[in-house]
């Protein structure tokens, strides 16, 4: 398999050689910047500059990018995958602009792999395809051999090595074979749980155990979060009735206890708007929506990924507007836009229908003109890009601050590619 | 079915009272019930254990819908006294709940405001300030060990069905309603209650602290500091004013 590695540092900074050791079946590799002939020697990578990648066969590469800054270029290549690798914003850059780009490069990706847990669980509720690069088994998972040298695979190497192939020949879902995902989450949630053991009034450590385990859909997560919410309480951290009644209440509607997740939703709910999503929630369950509660519910604990799922294949005509709105907070926005766009059907506009529906989503009609100028952006049509934030902004002055973002990407943009010809010198 | 209510309601809620009680006749026990059965529309007790005339005295009031006479007391092993009480408390389908001392006096304004306190949707707990009256009725206590009232102790809360009520499980300094209604939002009212707990001649403070100190020799569930502050020969003691009081 052949590889191109997109890093927002020089090669001797880049903190994933490791992981490039274990790539499977490794051909071509690619290093987008500068290295030293003995450092190619030693790695087996080559380096390119930029003009040279671009006359790649890069349908035949899968890009490794691990600053958002690249995602331009990794559009207008095209390659055959892509593979995300995410960070936490580096110090000098502007946090909400990395964290926006991100986002919107996981959303592109075809699989998305983080050594922040932070990160991992952000993803986990985000989207499917999402790898942890750490761990804590010291066991060995498995081993490859390249030339003379044997690699002992951590339980995340292994993970990677196997989502990695499984890009280029998926697994057949009739097999009978744990997939990665589950794998991690289930080492995840074993550590957890032995962390929990070892530290009996850590609240913390029993609402990472409950969160795995609700991932997993382990009945145990609502007895460990109930304990971390006790120790919440003993310790005096009373800030946290949204951080675990809304999670109560995702746990519950995932069990299918609608009803009782409803109304520990509503426990919740001191804002008009909360207010009026509860009471949107109570309507629909009184009329049998079930689907749409449980999403929504998904949503309001921040688990877009559960409520897509459920949504994609719901039948109820309103799923699509509530698709509408978890596709834009997941950053997964040409979907949200092609959703938008789609011929009219019985459900009518659903943008409209999130209107009329929830006072929470009213911001979205103002927020597709900006979607679609950051689409336009990213994919190098500036001129149509300044068009839709034009509209976006109407008659007020809001334009100015979407001006000010393009070009804050610009320049964060011009700084990754200016640091790249500087290790070229 | 459409459901007929919202979990918090702004108008028709139910109030009960819950008190738990301890050879309380000849004490303030009377004058406590008359004074809640004016303003609230039940009351529970949980009798730990009298030997006395408390429960006849808690069952002639036609408030107290719910009386558990305990036959072995729970003294010592108070979080078992509390979630007793509050289990009662809770059978009588409440709308919000206030936590009464026997010897516990909500002033007039208190009284007054009760209902505008709970005929909201807003808050879920309210907060009030509690004076410990000391060697009387005309003086409360007030230094570096008996200052509880520059601060809200929780008193009056609003029944949340579907919430997880946790109370630690210890013997003794239980709180007296759930720690969980900490997360939820409240309102400090500039309200007063008179404690009486400690309106005692000085023998009789003896014996409470002579009990204390028997209960926890080692001030494992409280300050010894303060244990022995009960025996204070000139504690510092300031008048009571009554007022018009706002919240």
């Amino acid at each position: 398999m052949n590889y191109i590695i997109f890093s927002g540092v020089s090669w001797e900074a880049y903190s994933y050689k490791r992981l490039l050791d274990v790539l499977p079946e490794r051909e071509d590799i690619v290093f987008a910047g500068t290295m030293s002939s003995s450092e190619q020697a030693e790695s087996g990578i080559r380096s390119l500059s930029l003009e040279e990648i671009y006359r790649l066969p890069v349908k035949d590469f899968t890009v490794l990018v691990s600053s958002p800054y690249w995602l331009q270029d990794v559009l207008a290549l095209s390659p055959a995958f892509v593979v995300a690798l995410l960070e936490h914003c580096p110090e000098g850059e502007d946090g909400s602009l990395w964290d926006k780009y991100s986002g919107l490069l996981a959303a592109q990706a075809d699989l998305t792999a983080t050594a922040s847990e932070r990160l991992y669980l952000e993803q986990l509720l985000s989207r499917s395809g999402v790898v942890y690069l750490s761990g804590d088994s010291p066991l060995s998972y498995g081993l490859i051999r390249r030339g003379e040298r044997l690699y002992f695979l951590a339980d995340y190497e292994a993970v990677w090595k196997r989502a990695l192939e499984e890009l280029w020949h998926p697994q057949d879902k009739a097999a009978d074979v744990e997939p990665w995902a589950a794998i991690q989450l289930r080492h995840r949630a074993e550590y957890y749980l032995s962390m929990c053991t070892k530290l009996p009034k850590q609240p913390t450590v029993h609402y990472l155990a409950a969160s795995y385990l609700y991932l997993l859909g382990d009945e145990r997560a609502a007895q460990l979060l109930t304990r971390s919410f006790e120790l919440m309480l003993l310790h005096d951290y009373t800030d946290c009735l949204h951080s675990h009644y809304r999670f109560f209440s995702a746990m519950e509607a995932k069990r299918g206890n609608l009803e009782l997740a409803v109304r520990q939703y509503e426990i919740t709910a001191f804002t008009a708007e909360e207010r009026a999503v509860s009471e949107q929630l109570q309507h629909w369950l009184d009329s049998g929506r079930r689907e749409l509660v449980q999403a929504e519910l998904y949503r309001l604990n921040e688990d877009g990924a559960a409520a897509i799922r459920l949504l994609e294949g719901a039948a109820d005509p309103e799923a699509r507007s509530l698709l509408l709105l978890n596709y834009t907070d997941t950053f997964q926005w040409e979907k949200a836009l092609r959703l938008q766009q789609e011929p009219e059907n019985t459900a009518g506009d659903p943008a409209a229908a999130v209107l009329q529906g929830s006072g929470a989503a009213i911001s979205i009609l103002q927020q597709i003109p900006v979607m679609e100028g950051t689409l336009y952006l990213l994919y190098g049509k500036r001129h149509a890009a300044i068009r839709s934030f034009l509209r976006a902004a109407g008659a007020d002055q809001g334009a100015r601050a979407l001006f000010a973002e393009m070009a804050d990407l610009e320049e964060a943009v011009g700084r990754l590619r200016g640091r790249m010809a500087d290790d070229e010198v | 079915m459409m459901r007929s209510r919202p979990l918090r309601k702004a108008s028709g809620n139910r109030l009960t009272a819950m008190m738990q009680v301890r050879n309380e006749a000849g004490r303030y026990l009377e004058q406590v019930l008359e004074e809640l059965s004016d303003f609230v529309d039940e009351i529970v007790i949980v009798d730990d254990g009298s030997t006395d005339g408390t429960a006849r005295l808690c069952q002639s009031f036609a408030k107290v819908t719910k009386l558990v006479t305990l036959e072995s007391p729970l003294f010592s092993r108070e979080w078992e006294l509390r979630q007793t009480l509050w289990e009662l408390a809770l059978s009588t389908g409440p709308d919000w709940l206030l936590s009464v001392d026997a010897d516990e006096f909500y002033e007039e304004a208190a009284k007054r405001e009760m209902r505008r306190l709970i005929d909201q949707d807003v808050y879920d707990w309210v907060g009030f300030r509690l004076y410990d009256f000391w060697g009387g009725t005309t003086h409360y206590r007030e230094d570096e060990h008996w200052n509880i009232h520059t601060k809200h102790t929780r008193t009056l809360v609003r029944y949340l069905p579907d919430f997880h009520y946790f109370t630690p499980r210890m013997d003794h300094h239980v709180p007296r309603l759930p720690l969980s209604y900490a997360v939820l939002p409240g309102f400090l009212a500039e309200l007063r209650v008179k404690h009486y707990g400690w309106a005692l001649s000085p023998e009789e403070l003896r014996r409470k602290y002579e009990r204390y100190m028997d209960l926890d020799p080692e001030g494992r569930w409280g300050s010894l500091e303060q244990y022995r502050s009960i025996l204070d020969e000139h504690p510092r003691l300031v008048e009571w004013q009554g007022k018009g009081n706002s919240y």
